[in-house]
């Protein structure tokens, strides 16, 4: 009471009740749970403390994640383009070729290439499809290549009987196929064509 | 670090109830008493404490503890009071300034007053000034501050209070005086 006007103060029995109805009142017995329940639902009081050593885990394991998926991605995308690049410069290679060693070299490098990829075909064939028709397109695929390093095989030595045998094996199988289609009499568009 | 700013601190990054209890504790009291005084309903001073502690917390991390927290506690309690006070379409804060004169606020006639009821008898804006004032112990400037008036009109609407109370009071020892003579 020390900054108001001096026109009008309390006397000694007014400030006595004063004094009375300052103090508090009682305050209800179950007033703080009903708050503190209300503070706990809504997530300001009763969080879950994490011990000292995984708060300090907590954010290297997660920097842990993501530098290893960086790195990750990187891999993936830096193989993608060297094996890209690989098989560019090797058809370049071949198509440039005029001489017979280095003609050679490049069909076995090609080959070993061929029969890389087709065991990566296989596995994953195995691996992420249940379906018939996507394993027999990928039968296909491989069986194409092969028919036409057949063809040129035989182009190579027509007396050749191991590659006679080969082409005259898959020219049959090729016939049996189209006859199969013939017969569906279902015009469907073939994915793959043979050489 | 004074003890209660360690409670706000566990409450803020650790949800620690305990230490909300301590705070609660120490201030809900003197709250609950002021929104008691000025709403004059238990049930209603309950609801005011208990939102105004839940704005408290969702609020701590914004306090700068450059005032004392009971101050800023009870400033978040007076003004949900006067929101509650303006939904009950008593009052408007803004209206204060053009409050009437305290005889209008004085007892109606054949009321016996104490000086609690006097008191609960003032228009808010008085009521509100005079508890925050004589009872607990605020200074024009905290008033002026807490609830965005002027100090002046802090000081008058103390003055207009204090005079409505008397009013009240004398008007009713006249009229016992006048009823036993």
């Amino acid at each position: 009471m020390n900054e108001e006007r001096d026109e009008v103060q309390w006397t000694d029995g007014e400030a006595e009740d004063l004094k009375r109805l300052a103090r508090s009142e009682e305050l209800p017995a179950d007033l703080e749970d009903r708050i503190v329940a209300r503070l706990s639902s809504e997530g300001l009081l009763g969080r879950r403390v994490l011990p000292w050593w995984r708060q300090l885990w907590m954010p290297w394991a997660l920097a842990g994640t993501a530098a290893l998926a960086a790195v990750f991605l990187l891999g993936f995308s830096l193989g993608q383009r060297a094996g890209a690049d690989s098989a560019a410069s090797m058809m370049a290679e071949v198509r440039q070729t005029r001489d017979l060693e280095q003609a050679i070299a490049n069909v076995q490098r090609t080959g070993s290439a061929y029969v890389t990829a087709l065991s990566a075909l296989g596995h994953l064939s195995a691996a992420q499809s249940t379906d018939p028709a996507e394993r027999r397109q990928s039968q296909e695929v491989a069986l194409s290549a092969l028919y036409a390093a057949a063809q040129e095989l035989v182009r190579l030595d027509s007396d050749d009987p191991v590659a006679a045998r080969l082409l005259q094996g898959l020219e049959a199988e090729r016939l049996r196929q189209v006859s199969a289609q013939d017969s569906q009499q279902e015009p469907k568009p073939r994915k793959i064509f043979w050489n | 670090m004074n003890e209660e700013r360690q409670w706000a601190e566990a409450i803020l990054k650790e949800g620690d109830e305990v230490s909300f209890r301590r705070l609660y504790r120490r201030h809900t009291p003197r709250l609950f008493n002021i929104a008691l005084r000025m709403l004059g309903s238990r049930a209603d001073a309950e609801d005011i404490v208990q939102e105004t502690w839940v704005r408290a917390v969702r609020q701590l991390g914004r306090f700068r503890w450059q005032s004392a927290f009971s101050t800023w506690l009870t400033g978040i309690g007076l003004n949900l009071c006067r929101d509650h006070l303006r939904r009950r379409k008593r009052l408007s804060w803004s209206a204060l300034e053009a409050l009437p004169e305290p005889s209008a606020a004085a007892a109606p006639s054949g009321l016996r007053l104490d000086l609690e009821e006097a008191v609960q008898a003032l228009p808010e804006g008085y009521r509100m000034v005079l508890l925050l004032h004589d009872l607990e112990g605020w200074t024009h400037r905290e008033i002026a501050h807490g609830m965005g008036i002027s100090e002046g009109t802090s000081k008058s609407q103390l003055f207009n209070a204090r005079r409505a109370v008397k009013a009240s009071l004398k008007g009713e020892g006249n009229r016992n005086e006048r009823r036993t003579g």
